[in-house]
């Protein structure tokens, strides 16, 4: 396969151009491209998350939109009964999120893998039927008319009511997200986690514990799933069963399939790929399972590494 | 204590179990035997469904057509897992579990599309035929004939998968592969032949259960997505590699559904679930599980 | 000599069949120690006991005095022992470098430190630069861990146990599946290990000039039992061993 060389001053440059480019989309688009842009943020900072707890730790959740409904309907009733603050309505998410992913992720990562994977959708399940049925959260009509908070600084406070405020705000959030993730991925915690994804046993017989790591990128991985719901509820001003649904808990995972497992921009590249196709997809063709279906086929079977891996192998340069 | 509905109680929940274990046992015969976990077995079932149904629509005038409707949910699914083995799942018995998993999972995509292409998102209701409808009488309550005939055939079926199982060679073929892939096939069985037949005929028992258990469950498309997950929840419950232990599985559930219906008529989202996260928290490895 | 490590009556059956029956022994500080038996005689079982890869049925363990007997897997290995195992086994994904790497971040108990960067940190870059020459494998140090050949795979394998600074080394055939060359290598590596690195190292082998040549004391299992123990001259005329391994070349 034929490699094309990379100049190494394009690690920095990168990035960089990214940002720049976000930002100047923010000041260009409007109306429903804005909208869909602001998704896509929140769609790769749900996929970063699943990243984390998948590409480094080797444990596949189909539960993680338990924790992406736990962050968005506590935002919404924060906003609906409590105050406006997006500050506090987040810090609640993510709260009432750890208490959530605490429990499920203890019980989950007990018996290994695979269990991992049916128990994790065992719960996301519980979560959804809650949402579905409990008077508290709408039941299966949700709860409309979410407002898109503010900014409390005390002695300003900004609207997030706007379009482009709310996706600076997000996209501000998206980078801190982002720049965790790189921060873990090249630390001792994340050669740690790299261990028990390529071998378990044996990370234990260098005395790594693997039940306590599990469950800590575990909840750090819900924490991120957690924040994209609280921020995609202000969005959509609504909140519904939908989001704790099984087809939610799919999202991340296409997303860091299409984009590539295995690479730093994967989950983003997908997520903005996958968004598109998933709304492009809705709209012109009312069968979305059918087409997703086979596409999902296609990229599991003939297409393992995803777009940014399919260009890794290329450039010879892991992006 | 009212004798009679707790009688009607656990019959009903003897009902559903068995009906339950007939649709877990192919999941289960597939896991242990080829080590794939299908997500898409509650598809499976459901597609049995939805073809029993327009089957049994389009000869509703024949006598019969039930049954029709039945046989021919279980035959196309039988052909279609012969397709599925064959083309989808020979390739990614190599792969690595995730891959597995998503695969199936896209498969379970694509089956619920058709659905919903073919027949549309409103939920369908069969006809039963007249001898089905009625009630019995049991401790002076009534029961539903429909309900005893689920009971009686999911039986007739589970033991046929028994004597397919312990008294056929195909059966002691796929057992013999269950425990040992290499050396079934240095002794000369033909494992690739034996993994097609098996996980034919564990698609085609879930479209029986989904053909005759119709009366029982609403038809959506939505309907392989609840029962897949359910179906986890019991093998999570039995223990991985245990066939008994999904029975029993199966059939804790379908009694402890059918009792709680009467006080917390909402909880059958989620009970499943529950029992599953207590039987983890007391036993992780499931009630039959190996250690 | 002091004990370093000590097993009363260790027992472990599966179903019939009794794969570690009574076995008591204790191994010295510093010691080269070997384990030798036909296949089948429960070498690898009883490593698996006292690194807690499996749970005894009866019987104890004692490591530096202390009963070792209930602690969990990775717990054994924070108090000091760590083992490679009959099938390389590692980490295929990551660089030899980066297999080390995990071995010592753990030994240094840094695995929580999620917020800098694993290569900054000097001491650590150093130390597992130093493991991997030892083994002979500093010239491989960016290589993936898979695309290794056989005979580097079970260097790795040593270096990522040593990468925990061991005080006791089990190694389950550490020369398996080796040319003579690669397997005088490893020999010495071994020695190397015990003399400078100052680790006690109990072993399995089948390849008797190994075990004659550089093994301080010998135990020999048969069907899950001792049958004879002792130095490497003792041992090789004992006549239960000599029955044992009927036919064998010692």
């Amino acid at each position: 396969m034929g490699q094309i060389r990379w100049p190494k001053k394009l690690n920095k440059v990168i990035p960089a151009g990214v940002v720049a480019i976000l930002i100047l989309l923010g000041l260009l688009l409007r109306g429903y491209h804005l909208y869909l842009l602001n998704e896509i943020l929140i769609m790769a900072i749900f996929a970063y998350g699943f990243s984390l707890l998948f590409s480094h730790a080797g444990y596949l959740s189909f539960g993680h939109a338990a924790f992406y409904a736990s962050g968005g309907y506590t935002v919404a009733l924060m906003f609906k009964h409590v105050h406006d603050s997006t500050w506090l309505a987040l810090l609640a998410a993510l709260v009432v999120t750890a208490i959530v992913a605490g429990a499920i992720g203890f019980l989950s990562v007990r018996l290994g893998r695979i269990y991992f994977a049916l128990l994790t959708l065992g719960f996301a399940q519980m979560i959804f039927a809650v949402a579905f049925r409990s008077r508290f959260t709408g039941g299966d009509d949700g709860l409309p008319g979410i407002p898109a908070g503010s900014l409390d600084f005390g002695f300003s406070k900004i609207s997030l009511a706007s379009p482009v405020t709310y996706y600076y705000f997000t996209l501000v959030l998206f980078i801190l997200c982002v720049f965790i993730t790189w921060r873990i991925i090249h630390s001792p915690f994340g050669y740690t986690l790299r261990s028990i994804r390529d071998n378990p046993e044996r990370a234990t017989f260098i005395g790594i514990n693997v039940l306590k790591y599990a469950r800590i990128i575990f909840l750090i991985s819900a924490l991120f799933a957690g924040l994209a719901g609280a921020l995609f509820v202000p969005l959509t001003k609504y909140a519904s069963p939908a989001l704790a649904h099984f087809e939610t808990s799919g999202d991340p995972v296409m997303a860091c399939l299409i984009g590539g497992l295995y690479t730093f921009s994967g989950p983003f590249v997908g997520a903005a790929i996958y968004t598109v196709l998933k709304s492009y997809l809705m709209t012109a063709v009312g069968n979305y399972p059918l087409v997703m279906g086979p596409i999902l086929l296609v990229l599991v079977l003939f297409l393992r590494s995803g777009v940014m891996g399919f260009l890794s192998e290329r450039l010879g340069r892991s992006l | 204590m009212d004798f009679g509905m707790i009688v009607v109680d656990l019959l009903n929940g003897l009902t559903r179990g068995f009906l339950y274990f007939l649709i877990v046992s192919g999941l289960a015969i597939t896991l242990g035997t080829m080590g794939i976990i299908n997500f898409a077995h509650g598809s499976f079932y459901m597609l049995g469904a939805y073809l029993a149904w327009t089957t049994a629509m389009a000869m509703s005038n024949v006598t019969g057509s039930f049954w029709m409707g039945v046989i021919a949910g279980a035959v196309a699914l039988f052909g279609l897992g012969l397709l599925v083995e064959r083309w989808l799942l020979r390739r990614i018995y190599a792969a690595e579990h995730l891959y597995q998993l998503l695969a199936t999972f896209g498969l379970v995509l694509f089956l619920d599309g058709i659905v919903l292409e073919i027949w549309g998102g409103l939920p369908k209701v069969i006809s039963l035929p007249e001898y089905l409808t009625g009630n019995l009488s049991v401790a002076g309550r009534a029961w539903p004939v429909y309900s005893l005939f689920i009971l009686l055939f999911s039986s007739v079926i589970i033991a046929g998968l028994w004597f397919l199982l312990y008294r056929t060679r195909l059966g002691y073929e796929c057992r013999a592969a269950a425990m040992d892939r290499e050396m079934s096939r240095a002794l000369g069985i033909n494992v690739t032949v034996v993994f097609m037949l098996m996980f034919a005929v564990g698609a085609a028992v879930a479209a029986l259960a989904g053909g005759a258990g119709t009366g029982l469950m609403a038809l959506s498309p939505g309907l392989g997505g609840s029962i897949i997950i359910l179906c986890f929840a019991i093998i999570v419950i039995g223990g991985l590699g245990s066939l008994g232990g999904a029975f029993v599985g199966a059939i804790l559930i379908g009694v402890l559904e059918s009792f709680s219906w009467h006080h917390f008529p909402d909880s059958a989202m989620y009970l499943p679930f529950a029992i599953m996260a207590i039987v983890l928290l007391l036993r992780p490895q499931g009630l039959f599980g190996k250690e | 000599m002091s004990e370093i490590l000590r097993t009363e009556g260790l027992m472990k059956s599966f179903g019939e069949l009794t794969a570690v029956n009574n076995v008591s022994l204790q191994v010295g500080k510093g010691e080269l120690l070997s384990i030798i038996g036909p296949n089948g005689a429960g070498k690898t079982t009883f490593f698996n006991l006292i690194s807690r890869k499996l749970k005894p049925d009866r019987g104890k363990v004692f490591f530096e005095g202390e009963d070792i007997s209930g602690l969990s897997p990775h717990k054994i290995v924070s108090l000091g022992i760590t083992r490679s195992f009959q099938i390389s086994s590692y980490f295929p994904r990551l660089t030899c470098f980066e297999n080390v790497m995990s071995s010592i971040i753990t030994v240094k108990k840094r695995n929580l430190r999620m917020f800098s960067k694993a290569k900054d940190y000097v001491d650590i870059r150093e130390e597992v630069s130093r493991v991997l020459e030892r083994v002979g494998l500093g010239d491989k140090s960016d290589q993936v861990a898979a695309m290794l050949a056989h005979g580097d795979r079970k260097r790795l394998d040593l270096a990522v146990a040593l990468g925990c600074h061991p005080k006791l080394m089990l190694l389950d055939e550490p020369t398996c599946g080796m040319s003579p060359e690669e397997t005088d290598a490893i020999s010495k590596l071994i020695q190397e290990i015990r003399d400078e690195e100052k680790v006690t190292i109990v072993f399995t082998e089948h390849d008797m000039r190994v075990v004659f040549s550089i093994s301080d004391r010998i135990t020999v299992l048969h069907q899950g039992e001792i049958i004879a123990s002792g130095k490497p001259d003792e041992v090789r005329d004992n006549k239960d061993v000599i029955e044992a391994y009927l036919g064998e070349e010692i």
